[in-house]
């Protein structure tokens, strides 16, 4: 406790960021520092599991040093450690696990393991201070596309995820097929505001009738059929206009399914979240179908979007006032149902 | 004065405390999976046993490889936190040569052995030369012959009389390569004990002291695993940029 407030250190490191973050009373941040490693990936064109694994190692007590020192915070005021469990590549989640278990002990704090998802919910109620449950999330990243409904601060379900690839993959994907690099959401994203999102067709995938369910391995294949296509014509070919395109394929099934879920279900809340929540096209568009919809949209700032540890920190917070908390024991888990 | 010892980076995860004179306990996990799950609980319950806080070690002593990448990350990184967390140094031990203290008597080589897949192997050769431990064949990633080579010519320049020409193989590699390991030494006048006995924190512990009274302690931030291998990716890249220069 520090002036009457409750603190929370709060660990992430389930992909290619190392982050440390320190909230008071579990909404205000006091500090959130994310080391990225995504440089070191760009060479492999992907994150390599084992070299992120080796970075999260030599990176996380420097991160966790300058977390307390920018938030002017000791370990004696501290009340609580949270950490991201799950999901994601196991060997870069037992660092930040492996550290937060240490310090636990070290200075027998409370400790909560969090689930990565319920951390990317939860960087909503970090940028909107009057929001509270229950609404509609879509959470959509590399790894997850998801719409899931928030019941409580620790309760949700999901009503749809993707069957295949998740919208961030095939972002990577067709990114990779245009020559654009990696990683493939704001690059396309970019591109896409040169291009026509009309030029080329791609079949919108939506699955059986009042599925909330997503399939996006075939827009790959549709991007590259087209670009066959177009070659062995003779065409040239507009990378521009292919990433606005498939840009809109994408977003229009995701935003509908979206939007549905939401009045289906009687929220007029969304809120979205993840790392591909940054992305400017899907802001707009869902913004505009909620407003016909009378829906209240939230979006977190893209530093809230990206993974970093002050999501998980709110979440780890709200779990421990309900009651959560984990042993010495807890264990990473790379497949974490929400 | 207490040190704590920590190894994961074989099979089984174990921890062990002990004092200036060596004397100390050690706790060994039952599964062979899972040290994520049992190496905090089972330094709490070691310290709790023996009425000694985090904060009153004197250093923490950690296995730091060759061994399981994933093994070696757990224990160090743990050691890492713990250590930044009292202010404590750390001390690195590398884990092939801890096996000398699995037989400070013997006359004959020490030979740690691990799997590392596709016949290669992580291995070293040591032996106590007056109260000493010397190393016969440094610690490295090998491949089994070029290993075996080496170790067989390196015993062969040790003019010390009182070595035997026989070589006790410990480790996973004991089991997986026990038989080649026997079959090139023995044409080589060499007799080969299998023993297969696996990392154990109690060696760890041990030669951990020995550093640590040498002085040879680090702070939390200067504690590195010892892999001996780049991830394949890595290596993987750097062949195809060699290749590209061809």
């Amino acid at each position: 406790m520090k002036d009457g407030k409750f603190l929370t250190i709060a660990f992430e490191s389930s992909c290619d960021e190392t982050s440390v973050a320190v909230l008071a009373d579990g909404r205000d941040v006091l500090s959130n520092v994310i080391s990225t490693q995504i440089e070191v990936h760009k060479a492999f064109g992907g994150v390599v599991p084992e070299i992120a694994s080796r970075h999260h190692l030599e990176n996380i007590n420097a991160v966790t040093e300058q977390a307390l020192s920018e938030a002017g915070v000791t370990w004696d005021e501290i009340d609580l450690i949270g950490v991201t469990k799950g999901p994601g590549l196991v060997g870069a989640l037992l660092i930040g696990v492996a550290t937060a278990k240490a310090f636990a002990l070290a200075y027998d704090k409370p400790l909560v393991g969090v689930h990565h998802i319920q951390g990317h919910i939860s960087a909503n109620y970090i940028e909107s201070k009057e929001l509270e449950p229950p609404f509609m999330a879509l959470v959509i990243s590399g790894g997850h596309t998801e719409i899931v409904e928030v019941t409580d601060y620790n309760k949700c379900h999901v009503l749809g995820q993707t069957r295949d690839d998740a919208a961030g993959e095939a972002y990577d994907k067709v990114a990779r097929v245009l020559g654009l690099g990696y990683p493939g959401g704001p690059l396309i994203d970019k591109l896409a505001k040169e291009g026509n999102p009309h030029a080329v067709e791609f079949k919108r995938v939506f699955l059986e009738k009042d599925s909330l369910d997503f399939s996006f391995s075939g827009i790959k294949t549709g991007v590259l059929n087209y670009i066959n296509q177009e070659k062995q014509a003779g065409r040239e070919i507009n990378a521009a206009d292919i990433a606005a395109s498939f840009q809109q394929a994408v977003l229009e099934v995701i935003v509908k399914k979206t939007v549905d879920a939401a009045v289906s279900m009687k929220k007029d809340k969304i809120v979205l979240a993840g790392g591909v929540a940054a992305n400017s096209a899907l802001r707009a568009m869902l913004d505009e179908a909620c407003a016909k919809k009378g829906i209240a949209l939230h979006c977190p700032p893209p530093v809230l979007c990206t993974d970093n540890a002050a999501m998980i920190g709110c979440a780890a917070y709200y779990a421990y006032k309900a009651g959560e908390t984990s042993g010495l024991d807890l264990d990473a888990t790379p497949h974490l149902p929400l | 004065m207490y040190i704590l010892a920590i190894e994961t980076t074989g099979p089984h995860c174990s921890v062990a405390l002990i004092n200036e004179t060596g004397h100390g306990a050690a706790r060994v996990s039952q599964g062979t999976l899972n040290h994520l799950t049992n190496l905090t609980p089972m330094i709490k319950e070691i310290l709790e046993y023996y009425q000694v806080e985090v904060g009153d070690l004197k250093a923490i002593a950690v296995s730091q490889g060759p061994g399981s990448f994933t093994g070696i990350r757990i224990g160090v990184t743990t050691a890492r936190a713990l250590c930044q967390a009292k202010n404590i140094p750390a001390i690195a031990v590398p884990t092939l040569e801890s096996f000398a203290y699995a037989d400070k008597n013997y006359k004959g080589i020490i030979v740690p052995m691990f799997d590392a897949r596709r016949s290669q192997v992580f291995a070293g050769a040591y032996r106590w030369n007056g109260g000493y431990i010397e190393q016969v064949v440094k610690g490295d990633a090998y491949n089994l012959a070029d290993f075996l080579e080496k170790l067989a010519s390196s015993i062969n320049d040790i003019t010390d009389d009182e070595v035997i020409r026989e070589v006790t193989v410990y480790g996973d590699g004991a089991e997986a390569y026990g038989e080649r390991v026997d079959e090139y030494l023995d044409a080589k006048d060499i007799t080969t004990v299998l023993n297969g006995t696996t990392q154990h924190a109690k060696y760890i512990a041990k030669l951990g002291l020995e550093l640590y009274n040498a002085g040879k302690t680090l702070e939390y931030g200067q504690l590195h695993p010892e892999y001996m291998r780049k991830a394949e990716a890595e290596r993987k890249l750097e062949e195809a940029r060699k290749a590209a220069l061809k």
